[in-house]
Protein backbone atom coordinates (compact mmCIF):
# COMPACT_ATOMS: atom_id res chain seq x y z
CA UNK A 1 0.00 0.00 0.00
CA UNK A 2 1.42 3.43 -0.77
CA UNK A 3 1.01 5.63 2.30
CA UNK A 4 1.63 9.18 2.23
CA UNK A 5 3.21 10.85 5.10
CA UNK A 6 3.89 14.00 2.91
CA UNK A 7 2.65 17.30 3.79
CA UNK A 8 3.32 21.07 3.75
CA UNK A 9 3.19 24.29 5.78
CA UNK A 10 3.01 27.87 4.08
CA UNK A 11 3.45 26.20 0.75
CA UNK A 12 6.65 24.46 1.81
CA UNK A 13 6.55 21.19 0.91
CA UNK A 14 7.79 18.45 3.62
CA UNK A 15 8.63 14.36 3.18
CA UNK A 16 6.91 14.15 6.23
CA UNK A 17 5.20 16.06 8.97
CA UNK A 18 7.97 15.99 11.72
CA UNK A 19 10.66 18.54 12.21
CA UNK A 20 12.88 20.01 15.24
CA UNK A 21 11.42 22.81 17.45
CA UNK A 22 13.79 25.70 17.85
CA UNK A 23 16.27 25.52 19.98
CA UNK A 24 17.65 21.96 19.81
CA UNK A 25 20.72 22.78 17.90
CA UNK A 26 20.84 24.80 14.62
CA UNK A 27 22.94 28.12 16.11
CA UNK A 28 25.52 26.98 13.90
CA UNK A 29 26.10 25.75 10.61
CA UNK A 30 27.85 22.55 11.94
CA UNK A 31 24.98 21.67 14.37
CA UNK A 32 22.87 21.86 10.85
CA UNK A 33 24.58 18.62 10.00
CA UNK A 34 22.81 16.64 12.95
CA UNK A 35 19.59 17.74 12.96
CA UNK A 36 19.82 16.57 9.13
CA UNK A 37 20.92 13.32 10.30
CA UNK A 38 18.48 12.97 12.73
CA UNK A 39 15.91 13.11 9.56
CA UNK A 40 13.94 16.35 10.13
CA UNK A 41 11.70 17.30 7.01
CA UNK A 42 12.70 21.00 7.29
CA UNK A 43 15.60 22.63 9.28
CA UNK A 44 14.06 24.78 11.85
CA UNK A 45 16.86 26.80 13.35
CA UNK A 46 17.50 28.15 17.06
CA UNK A 47 16.27 31.66 17.19
CA UNK A 48 18.53 34.30 15.84
CA UNK A 49 18.37 37.69 16.99
CA UNK A 50 20.00 40.68 15.96
CA UNK A 51 23.03 40.89 18.22
CA UNK A 52 24.52 37.58 19.53
CA UNK A 53 23.65 36.91 23.14
CA UNK A 54 25.85 34.85 25.47
CA UNK A 55 22.79 33.79 27.10
CA UNK A 56 23.05 33.29 30.95
CA UNK A 57 25.10 31.10 32.85
CA UNK A 58 24.61 27.84 33.30
CA UNK A 59 22.54 25.52 34.58
CA UNK A 60 21.14 26.58 31.65
CA UNK A 61 18.97 23.35 31.68
CA UNK A 62 17.80 20.66 34.39
CA UNK A 63 16.37 17.39 33.64
CA UNK A 64 13.21 16.58 35.67
CA UNK A 65 12.05 13.06 37.33
CA UNK A 66 8.92 13.12 35.24
CA UNK A 67 9.99 13.38 31.66
CA UNK A 68 10.70 16.90 31.83
CA UNK A 69 13.13 19.70 31.07
CA UNK A 70 13.48 23.23 32.35
CA UNK A 71 15.31 25.41 30.55
CA UNK A 72 16.60 28.94 30.49
CA UNK A 73 19.13 29.27 28.01
CA UNK A 74 18.38 33.15 27.60
CA UNK A 75 18.41 33.18 23.38
CA UNK A 76 21.90 32.76 23.20
CA UNK A 77 22.69 32.93 19.56
CA UNK A 78 25.42 34.46 16.83
CA UNK A 79 23.30 36.96 15.86
CA UNK A 80 22.21 37.47 12.67
CA UNK A 81 24.82 37.49 10.26
CA UNK A 82 25.33 33.53 10.85
CA UNK A 83 21.94 33.48 8.85
CA UNK A 84 23.35 33.01 5.15
CA UNK A 85 25.81 30.13 6.25
CA UNK A 86 22.95 28.45 8.17
CA UNK A 87 20.53 28.66 4.72
CA UNK A 88 23.69 27.85 3.22
CA UNK A 89 23.76 24.86 4.96
CA UNK A 90 20.47 23.13 4.90
CA UNK A 91 21.03 24.06 1.12
CA UNK A 92 23.33 21.42 0.98
CA UNK A 93 21.35 18.90 1.66
CA UNK A 94 18.22 20.20 -0.02
CA UNK A 95 16.27 20.62 2.99
CA UNK A 96 13.86 23.38 3.52
CA UNK A 97 14.74 25.94 6.48
CA UNK A 98 13.08 27.75 8.89
CA UNK A 99 14.92 30.70 10.78
CA UNK A 100 13.49 31.67 14.01
CA UNK A 101 13.62 35.16 14.39
CA UNK A 102 13.42 36.69 18.05
CA UNK A 103 14.17 40.60 18.87
CA UNK A 104 13.24 43.01 21.46
CA UNK A 105 11.89 45.31 19.47
CA UNK A 106 9.77 45.61 16.38
CA UNK A 107 12.60 46.59 14.63
CA UNK A 108 14.93 44.01 15.61
CA UNK A 109 12.60 41.39 14.70
CA UNK A 110 11.91 43.08 10.84
CA UNK A 111 15.90 43.86 10.51
CA UNK A 112 16.52 39.83 11.06
CA UNK A 113 13.41 38.43 9.60
CA UNK A 114 14.70 40.70 6.52
CA UNK A 115 18.26 39.13 6.52
CA UNK A 116 16.68 35.71 6.16
CA UNK A 117 14.00 36.69 3.35
CA UNK A 118 17.46 38.36 1.85
CA UNK A 119 19.08 34.86 1.68
CA UNK A 120 16.22 32.63 0.61
CA UNK A 121 15.23 30.97 3.87
CA UNK A 122 12.03 28.83 2.95
CA UNK A 123 10.04 30.74 5.57
CA UNK A 124 10.78 32.34 9.34
CA UNK A 125 9.01 31.46 12.31
CA UNK A 126 8.88 34.36 14.62
CA UNK A 127 9.47 33.54 17.93
CA UNK A 128 6.64 35.53 20.56
CA UNK A 129 6.52 33.00 23.40
CA UNK A 130 9.79 32.65 25.03
CA UNK A 131 9.08 32.51 28.76
CA UNK A 132 12.51 33.44 30.37
CA UNK A 133 14.23 36.18 28.51
CA UNK A 134 12.72 39.12 29.63
CA UNK A 135 11.64 41.32 26.96
CA UNK A 136 11.87 39.02 23.87
CA UNK A 137 8.85 36.64 24.68
CA UNK A 138 5.80 36.14 26.45
CA UNK A 139 5.40 39.57 27.44
CA UNK A 140 5.31 40.06 23.54
CA UNK A 141 3.30 37.13 22.79
CA UNK A 142 0.45 37.01 25.18
CA UNK A 143 -0.33 40.58 24.42
CA UNK A 144 -2.28 40.66 20.81
CA UNK A 145 -1.97 44.53 20.49
CA UNK A 146 2.49 43.59 20.22
CA UNK A 147 1.81 40.14 18.30
CA UNK A 148 -0.37 42.55 15.77
CA UNK A 149 2.11 45.13 15.56
CA UNK A 150 5.27 42.91 14.84
CA UNK A 151 3.30 40.55 12.41
CA UNK A 152 2.46 43.16 10.33
CA UNK A 153 5.35 44.71 9.97
CA UNK A 154 7.99 41.82 9.68
CA UNK A 155 4.89 40.57 6.73
CA UNK A 156 5.19 43.70 5.16
CA UNK A 157 8.83 43.99 4.48
CA UNK A 158 9.52 40.32 3.51
CA UNK A 159 8.41 38.07 0.74
CA UNK A 160 9.02 34.77 2.43
CA UNK A 161 5.95 33.12 4.59
CA UNK A 162 5.51 34.10 8.05
CA UNK A 163 5.01 31.67 11.16
CA UNK A 164 3.92 33.13 14.17
CA UNK A 165 5.35 30.78 17.46
CA UNK A 166 2.94 31.72 20.13
CA UNK A 167 3.50 30.67 23.89
CA UNK A 168 0.59 29.46 26.50
CA UNK A 169 -1.21 32.79 27.68
CA UNK A 170 -4.64 33.51 28.97
CA UNK A 171 -5.10 35.59 25.29
CA UNK A 172 -3.53 33.30 22.82
CA UNK A 173 -6.67 32.91 21.00
CA UNK A 174 -6.79 36.64 20.36
CA UNK A 175 -3.40 36.73 19.63
CA UNK A 176 -3.50 33.95 17.03
CA UNK A 177 -6.66 36.25 15.29
CA UNK A 178 -4.34 38.90 15.25
CA UNK A 179 -1.35 37.44 13.60
CA UNK A 180 -3.47 35.79 10.79
CA UNK A 181 -5.04 38.77 10.28
CA UNK A 182 -1.78 41.09 9.83
CA UNK A 183 -0.56 38.56 7.46
CA UNK A 184 1.01 35.05 9.23
CA UNK A 185 0.68 32.29 6.81
CA UNK A 186 1.14 29.40 9.63
CA UNK A 187 1.04 29.65 13.31
CA UNK A 188 3.47 27.10 15.48
CA UNK A 189 1.95 26.39 19.07
CA UNK A 190 3.22 26.29 21.97
CA UNK A 191 6.39 27.44 23.35
CA UNK A 192 7.66 26.47 26.95
CA UNK A 193 5.79 26.86 29.98
CA UNK A 194 6.99 28.85 32.56
CA UNK A 195 8.58 27.06 34.93
CA UNK A 196 10.89 26.70 38.25
CA UNK A 197 12.76 23.97 40.23
CA UNK A 198 14.65 24.26 43.35
CA UNK A 199 16.75 21.74 45.17
CA UNK A 200 15.54 20.83 48.23
CA UNK A 201 18.97 20.24 50.05
CA UNK A 202 20.47 23.38 49.32
CA UNK A 203 16.62 25.08 49.20
CA UNK A 204 18.00 26.94 46.19
CA UNK A 205 16.65 27.42 42.49
CA UNK A 206 18.59 25.75 39.99
CA UNK A 207 18.37 27.98 37.23
CA UNK A 208 20.94 30.37 37.38
CA UNK A 209 18.03 32.56 35.51
CA UNK A 210 15.48 30.71 38.57
CA UNK A 211 12.87 30.72 35.79
CA UNK A 212 12.77 28.22 33.38
CA UNK A 213 10.58 27.46 30.33
CA UNK A 214 9.16 23.56 30.89
CA UNK A 215 9.17 21.36 27.92
CA UNK A 216 8.38 17.49 27.75
CA UNK A 217 5.73 15.04 28.32
CA UNK A 218 4.30 16.72 31.07
CA UNK A 219 3.08 19.83 28.52
CA UNK A 220 1.86 17.53 26.27
CA UNK A 221 -2.06 17.53 27.02
CA UNK A 222 -2.06 21.28 27.41
CA UNK A 223 -0.20 21.82 23.71
CA UNK A 224 -3.25 19.68 22.41
CA UNK A 225 -5.31 21.89 23.74
CA UNK A 226 -4.51 24.66 22.22
CA UNK A 227 -4.30 23.24 19.37
CA UNK A 228 -7.62 21.97 18.81
CA UNK A 229 -9.09 25.25 20.44
CA UNK A 230 -7.07 27.47 18.11
CA UNK A 231 -8.34 24.77 15.03
CA UNK A 232 -11.63 24.90 16.03
CA UNK A 233 -11.53 28.97 15.83
CA UNK A 234 -9.56 29.98 13.30
CA UNK A 235 -8.92 26.83 11.09
CA UNK A 236 -5.15 27.93 10.50
CA UNK A 237 -2.39 25.98 9.24
CA UNK A 238 -0.91 25.20 12.31
CA UNK A 239 2.52 23.22 13.65
CA UNK A 240 2.14 21.41 16.96
CA UNK A 241 4.85 21.50 19.29
CA UNK A 242 4.81 20.55 22.94
CA UNK A 243 6.05 16.98 24.97
CA UNK A 244 5.67 15.08 21.84
CA UNK A 245 8.02 11.65 22.81
CA UNK A 246 6.11 8.92 20.37
CA UNK A 247 4.00 8.36 17.34
CA UNK A 248 0.39 8.42 19.38
CA UNK A 249 1.55 12.48 20.86
CA UNK A 250 2.01 13.02 17.07
CA UNK A 251 -1.09 11.63 15.93
CA UNK A 252 -3.09 13.37 18.67
CA UNK A 253 -1.59 17.03 17.43
CA UNK A 254 -2.75 15.96 13.76
CA UNK A 255 -6.38 15.03 14.96
CA UNK A 256 -6.13 18.19 16.69
CA UNK A 257 -5.61 20.29 13.40
CA UNK A 258 -1.96 20.25 13.45
CA UNK A 259 -0.52 19.72 9.77
CA UNK A 260 2.87 19.64 10.94
CA UNK A 261 4.94 18.70 14.46
CA UNK A 262 7.89 19.71 15.72
CA UNK A 263 9.95 17.81 18.03
CA UNK A 264 12.15 19.27 21.19
CA UNK A 265 13.00 17.81 24.08
CA UNK A 266 12.77 13.95 23.06
CA UNK A 267 14.88 14.33 19.92
CA UNK A 268 17.78 15.84 22.72
CA UNK A 269 16.93 12.36 24.74
CA UNK A 270 16.41 10.15 21.89
CA UNK A 271 18.09 11.65 18.49
CA UNK A 272 16.49 8.61 16.32
CA UNK A 273 13.21 8.98 17.45
CA UNK A 274 11.95 10.50 14.05
CA UNK A 275 12.36 7.52 11.98
CA UNK A 276 10.53 5.32 14.53
CA UNK A 277 7.66 7.79 15.24
CA UNK A 278 7.42 7.73 10.76
CA UNK A 279 7.16 4.12 10.97
CA UNK A 280 4.53 4.28 14.01
CA UNK A 281 2.39 6.56 12.17
CA UNK A 282 2.44 4.35 8.92
CA UNK A 283 1.33 1.19 11.02
CA UNK A 284 -1.49 3.49 12.42
CA UNK A 285 -2.78 4.93 9.35
CA UNK A 286 -3.04 1.24 7.74
CA UNK A 287 -5.27 0.22 10.82
CA UNK A 288 -7.87 3.07 10.60
CA UNK A 289 -7.31 2.66 6.90
CA UNK A 290 -5.94 5.99 5.56
CA UNK A 291 -3.56 6.63 2.24
CA UNK A 292 -2.56 10.11 3.24
CA UNK A 293 -1.75 12.06 6.57
CA UNK A 294 -3.98 15.03 5.53
CA UNK A 295 -7.45 13.24 5.50
CA UNK A 296 -7.38 13.66 9.86
CA UNK A 297 -5.78 16.60 9.88
CA UNK A 298 -8.19 18.14 12.66
CA UNK A 299 -10.63 15.04 12.71
CA UNK A 300 -11.06 14.86 16.26
CA UNK A 301 -13.29 18.21 15.55
CA UNK A 302 -15.96 16.33 13.12
CA UNK A 303 -18.53 14.96 14.84
CA UNK B 1 18.85 13.88 35.20
CA UNK B 2 19.62 16.24 38.71
CA UNK B 3 21.02 14.37 41.42
CA UNK B 4 21.27 16.70 45.03
CA UNK B 5 24.38 15.52 46.53
CA UNK B 6 26.49 16.18 49.78
CA UNK B 7 30.17 16.85 50.41
CA UNK B 8 31.34 14.09 52.44
CA UNK B 9 35.11 14.93 52.51
CA UNK B 10 37.93 17.21 50.98
CA UNK B 11 41.44 16.22 50.43
CA UNK B 12 44.28 18.53 49.50
CA UNK B 13 46.36 16.16 47.47
CA UNK B 14 48.81 18.48 45.85
CA UNK B 15 49.79 22.36 46.02
CA UNK B 16 46.72 22.24 43.67
CA UNK B 17 44.90 19.44 43.43
CA UNK B 18 42.42 18.08 45.41
CA UNK B 19 39.70 15.11 45.64
CA UNK B 20 36.14 15.49 47.25
CA UNK B 21 33.62 12.55 47.89
CA UNK B 22 30.47 13.17 47.03
CA UNK B 23 27.37 11.06 48.59
CA UNK B 24 24.30 11.32 46.63
CA UNK B 25 20.88 11.10 48.20
CA UNK B 26 19.62 8.77 45.18
CA UNK B 27 20.32 5.69 43.98
CA UNK B 28 21.07 5.64 40.58
CA UNK B 29 20.02 3.44 38.85
CA UNK B 30 23.04 3.03 35.48
CA UNK B 31 26.86 3.26 36.47
CA UNK B 32 28.94 5.60 35.07
CA UNK B 33 30.85 4.51 32.63
CA UNK B 34 34.99 5.82 32.53
CA UNK B 35 35.12 8.93 30.78
CA UNK B 36 31.87 9.98 31.48
CA UNK B 37 31.55 13.25 33.17
CA UNK B 38 29.20 14.91 35.77
CA UNK B 39 28.30 18.60 35.69
CA UNK B 40 28.83 19.86 38.94
CA UNK B 41 26.45 22.49 40.74
CA UNK B 42 27.61 24.57 43.06
CA UNK B 43 24.53 26.19 44.49
CA UNK B 44 24.14 30.07 43.15
CA UNK B 45 28.05 29.88 42.35
CA UNK B 46 29.21 28.14 39.10
CA UNK B 47 28.60 24.77 36.97
CA UNK B 48 31.97 23.09 35.88
CA UNK B 49 31.59 19.76 33.43
CA UNK B 50 33.97 17.33 35.58
CA UNK B 51 35.39 13.60 34.90
CA UNK B 52 33.78 10.60 37.31
CA UNK B 53 37.11 10.14 38.73
CA UNK B 54 35.37 7.31 41.11
CA UNK B 55 32.12 5.61 41.43
CA UNK B 56 31.04 3.50 44.05
CA UNK B 57 28.11 2.49 46.35
CA UNK B 58 26.68 6.04 45.14
CA UNK B 59 29.58 8.26 46.67
CA UNK B 60 31.20 10.14 43.69
CA UNK B 61 34.86 11.38 43.72
CA UNK B 62 35.99 13.85 41.88
CA UNK B 63 39.36 15.04 41.22
CA UNK B 64 40.10 19.08 40.51
CA UNK B 65 42.50 22.11 40.35
CA UNK B 66 41.47 25.15 42.06
CA UNK B 67 40.87 27.70 38.95
CA UNK B 68 37.97 29.82 39.41
CA UNK B 69 35.45 30.94 41.76
CA UNK B 70 33.64 27.88 41.41
CA UNK B 71 36.67 25.18 42.05
CA UNK B 72 37.87 27.48 44.79
CA UNK B 73 34.40 27.04 46.80
CA UNK B 74 34.77 23.60 46.24
CA UNK B 75 37.46 23.25 47.80
CA UNK B 76 36.22 24.80 50.55
CA UNK B 77 33.85 22.18 51.06
CA UNK B 78 30.25 24.22 50.02
CA UNK B 79 27.87 21.13 51.53
CA UNK B 80 25.75 20.39 50.03
CA UNK B 81 26.07 20.18 46.43
CA UNK B 82 23.53 18.95 42.69
CA UNK B 83 25.16 16.59 40.40
CA UNK B 84 24.09 16.23 36.72
CA UNK B 85 24.73 13.35 34.58
CA UNK B 86 26.09 11.38 33.43
CA UNK B 87 27.20 12.77 30.13
CA UNK B 88 28.94 11.57 27.18
CA UNK B 89 29.39 8.15 25.72
CA UNK B 90 32.45 7.14 27.75
CA UNK B 91 34.71 4.38 27.15
CA UNK B 92 33.45 1.28 25.24
CA UNK B 93 33.97 -1.68 26.39
CA UNK B 94 37.73 -3.57 26.69
CA UNK B 95 39.10 -6.75 27.07
CA UNK B 96 42.11 -7.87 27.50
CA UNK B 97 43.98 -4.88 26.57
CA UNK B 98 47.10 -3.48 27.66
CA UNK B 99 47.09 0.20 27.61
CA UNK B 100 49.52 3.25 27.90
CA UNK B 101 47.35 6.21 29.51
CA UNK B 102 48.94 9.66 28.80
CA UNK B 103 47.85 12.35 31.11
CA UNK B 104 48.13 15.97 31.47
CA UNK B 105 47.41 18.03 34.54
CA UNK B 106 44.08 17.55 35.60
CA UNK B 107 43.58 15.08 33.02
CA UNK B 108 44.50 12.30 34.73
CA UNK B 109 40.94 12.51 36.69
CA UNK B 110 39.33 9.46 34.74
CA UNK B 111 41.91 7.34 35.77
CA UNK B 112 41.09 6.23 39.32
CA UNK B 113 37.51 4.28 38.02
CA UNK B 114 38.75 3.69 34.73
CA UNK B 115 41.05 1.13 36.74
CA UNK B 116 38.27 0.24 39.01
CA UNK B 117 35.26 -0.24 36.15
CA UNK B 118 37.75 -2.91 34.01
CA UNK B 119 39.41 -3.99 36.92
CA UNK B 120 41.69 -7.44 35.66
CA UNK B 121 40.18 -6.90 31.93
CA UNK B 122 43.01 -4.26 31.40
CA UNK B 123 46.46 -3.79 32.43
CA UNK B 124 47.44 -0.24 32.58
CA UNK B 125 50.77 1.72 32.21
CA UNK B 126 50.70 6.00 33.25
CA UNK B 127 52.58 8.70 31.95
CA UNK B 128 51.63 11.75 34.13
CA UNK B 129 52.57 15.71 33.53
CA UNK B 130 52.27 18.30 35.26
CA UNK B 131 54.02 21.91 34.96
CA UNK B 132 55.61 22.12 38.23
CA UNK B 133 56.67 19.77 40.89
CA UNK B 134 54.84 20.70 44.02
CA UNK B 135 51.80 19.71 41.89
CA UNK B 136 52.93 16.16 42.22
CA UNK B 137 51.04 13.37 44.17
CA UNK B 138 51.00 9.64 44.54
CA UNK B 139 48.80 8.32 42.06
CA UNK B 140 48.32 4.95 43.51
CA UNK B 141 47.17 6.48 46.62
CA UNK B 142 44.21 6.96 44.39
CA UNK B 143 43.98 3.71 42.61
CA UNK B 144 42.06 1.07 44.46
CA UNK B 145 43.09 -1.63 41.47
CA UNK B 146 45.97 -3.66 40.78
CA UNK B 147 46.03 -3.54 37.27
CA UNK B 148 48.22 -0.38 37.22
CA UNK B 149 51.84 -1.31 36.32
CA UNK B 150 54.29 1.14 35.56
CA UNK B 151 53.48 5.12 36.64
CA UNK B 152 55.90 7.94 35.36
CA UNK B 153 56.15 11.27 36.82
CA UNK B 154 56.76 14.13 34.42
CA UNK B 155 57.08 17.67 35.61
CA UNK B 156 58.21 20.47 33.28
CA UNK B 157 59.91 22.43 35.72
CA UNK B 158 62.54 20.00 35.89
CA UNK B 159 63.38 20.36 39.45
CA UNK B 160 62.67 17.75 41.31
CA UNK B 161 64.94 14.40 40.19
CA UNK B 162 62.25 11.83 40.97
CA UNK B 163 60.52 12.86 38.04
CA UNK B 164 61.75 13.13 33.90
CA UNK B 165 61.99 16.03 32.98
CA UNK B 166 60.07 17.79 30.15
CA UNK B 167 56.10 17.02 28.80
CA UNK B 168 54.51 13.71 29.34
CA UNK B 169 54.08 13.65 25.25
CA UNK B 170 58.27 13.96 25.29
CA UNK B 171 58.04 10.59 27.50
CA UNK B 172 55.54 9.49 25.21
CA UNK B 173 57.50 9.61 22.03
CA UNK B 174 60.67 8.33 23.86
CA UNK B 175 59.16 5.24 25.48
CA UNK B 176 56.59 4.59 22.40
CA UNK B 177 59.71 4.21 20.32
CA UNK B 178 61.40 2.15 22.35
CA UNK B 179 58.78 -0.76 23.67
CA UNK B 180 55.71 -0.39 20.87
CA UNK B 181 54.88 -3.37 21.15
CA UNK B 182 54.05 -3.52 24.92
CA UNK B 183 50.70 -1.92 24.63
CA UNK B 184 48.01 -2.48 22.11
CA UNK B 185 46.04 1.03 23.02
CA UNK B 186 46.88 4.31 23.88
CA UNK B 187 44.42 6.99 25.87
CA UNK B 188 45.35 10.55 26.24
CA UNK B 189 43.48 12.74 28.61
CA UNK B 190 44.76 16.54 28.81
CA UNK B 191 44.95 19.81 26.88
CA UNK B 192 44.32 19.92 23.59
CA UNK B 193 47.92 20.59 22.43
CA UNK B 194 48.55 18.00 23.84
CA UNK B 195 46.62 15.60 22.49
CA UNK B 196 46.77 16.95 18.98
CA UNK B 197 50.40 15.84 19.50
CA UNK B 198 50.23 12.05 20.72
CA UNK B 199 47.96 11.76 18.04
CA UNK B 200 50.44 12.49 15.19
CA UNK B 201 53.23 10.78 17.17
CA UNK B 202 52.50 7.21 16.10
CA UNK B 203 49.87 6.77 13.77
CA UNK B 204 49.98 2.72 13.72
CA UNK B 205 48.52 2.32 17.25
CA UNK B 206 45.00 2.53 18.51
CA UNK B 207 44.71 5.77 19.87
CA UNK B 208 42.15 7.35 21.97
CA UNK B 209 41.87 11.10 23.35
CA UNK B 210 39.33 12.65 25.76
CA UNK B 211 39.23 15.60 24.83
CA UNK B 212 37.64 18.86 27.07
CA UNK B 213 35.82 21.76 25.50
CA UNK B 214 32.88 23.91 26.34
CA UNK B 215 30.32 22.09 28.02
CA UNK B 216 27.07 24.10 28.76
CA UNK B 217 24.07 22.05 28.41
CA UNK B 218 25.36 18.61 28.86
CA UNK B 219 22.61 17.22 26.45
CA UNK B 220 23.06 17.89 23.04
CA UNK B 221 21.10 20.95 22.30
CA UNK B 222 22.95 23.78 23.09
CA UNK B 223 25.57 23.21 20.50
CA UNK B 224 28.74 24.94 22.26
CA UNK B 225 30.66 22.11 22.44
CA UNK B 226 30.29 21.33 19.00
CA UNK B 227 33.89 19.90 17.36
CA UNK B 228 34.31 22.60 14.59
CA UNK B 229 34.54 22.19 11.83
CA UNK B 230 33.27 17.78 12.45
CA UNK B 231 29.50 18.17 13.61
CA UNK B 232 30.39 15.93 16.51
CA UNK B 233 29.10 16.93 20.33
CA UNK B 234 31.77 16.54 22.65
CA UNK B 235 28.76 15.89 25.52
CA UNK B 236 26.87 13.45 23.76
CA UNK B 237 29.33 11.77 21.08
CA UNK B 238 32.62 12.10 23.19
CA UNK B 239 34.25 12.86 25.42
CA UNK B 240 36.39 10.12 24.08
CA UNK B 241 37.00 10.07 20.67
CA UNK B 242 39.76 8.34 17.95
CA UNK B 243 42.25 10.35 16.86
CA UNK B 244 41.20 10.12 13.57
CA UNK B 245 37.27 11.15 14.54
CA UNK B 246 38.74 14.26 15.52
CA UNK B 247 41.63 14.87 13.36
CA UNK B 248 40.17 17.96 11.90
CA UNK B 249 39.35 19.37 15.33
CA UNK B 250 43.19 19.09 16.49
CA UNK B 251 45.02 20.23 13.71
CA UNK B 252 42.93 23.57 14.54
CA UNK B 253 44.57 26.12 17.08
C1 LIG C 1 16.59 23.71 25.46
C2 LIG C 1 15.47 24.38 24.75
C3 LIG C 1 15.72 25.55 24.05
C4 LIG C 1 14.69 26.19 23.38
N1 LIG C 1 14.95 27.32 22.65
C5 LIG C 1 13.96 27.87 21.92
C6 LIG C 1 14.21 28.97 21.05
O1 LIG C 1 15.33 29.46 20.89
N2 LIG C 1 13.17 29.50 20.35
C7 LIG C 1 11.91 28.99 20.43
O2 LIG C 1 11.01 29.49 19.74
N3 LIG C 1 11.65 27.95 21.25
C8 LIG C 1 12.64 27.38 21.97
N4 LIG C 1 12.36 26.29 22.78
C9 LIG C 1 10.99 25.77 22.84
C10 LIG C 1 10.81 24.61 21.88
O3 LIG C 1 11.00 25.03 20.55
C11 LIG C 1 9.43 23.98 22.03
O4 LIG C 1 8.44 24.95 21.72
C12 LIG C 1 9.18 23.45 23.43
O5 LIG C 1 10.35 22.87 23.95
C13 LIG C 1 8.09 22.41 23.48
O6 LIG C 1 8.41 21.26 22.74
P1 LIG C 1 8.99 19.90 23.38
O7 LIG C 1 8.15 19.56 24.54
O8 LIG C 1 8.93 18.90 22.26
O9 LIG C 1 10.39 20.21 23.78
C14 LIG C 1 13.38 25.66 23.45
C15 LIG C 1 13.16 24.49 24.17
C16 LIG C 1 14.18 23.83 24.81
C17 LIG C 1 13.89 22.57 25.56
S1 LIG D 1 27.16 21.20 25.80
FE1 LIG D 1 25.34 21.73 24.82
S2 LIG D 1 25.43 20.54 23.03
FE2 LIG D 1 27.11 19.82 24.16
Amino acid sequence: MNLSLKTSITNVKLDHPLMNSSGILGSEPETIDILIRYNVSAVVSKTITYEPRKGYDPPIVVELRNGGLINAVGLANPGRDIIPKLIERARRYNRPIIISVGGSSVKEFVEVASTADLYKADAVELNLSCPHTKGYGIEIGSDPENVSEIVEAVSGSIKIPVIAKLGLSDRILRSAEKALEKGAKALTLINTIKALVIDVYSMKPILTNIFGGLSGPPIHPIAVRIVYEIYRELKPEIIGVGGVSDWRDVAEFILAGAKAVQIGTALIKKPDIIPEILKDLQNWMIEINIKDINEVVGAALKS
Amino acid sequence: MFFSGKIIEVTKLSSDYYKTDIKLFEKISQSPKPFQFVMLWIPRKDLMPMSVADYHDDILTIIFKVRGEGTKTLAQNPGFVGVNGFYGKGIKDLYERKILFVAGGSGVAPLPYLTRYFRDKISIDVIWGFRYHHQYFDLSNIISSRSVGEIFYVAEDCVDKRFYCGKATDLYQKIIKRERDKWDLVIASGPKEMLAKICEINRELDVYVNLENHVKCGLGFCGSCVLKPTSKLLCVDGPLFSCDEVAEYLSQN
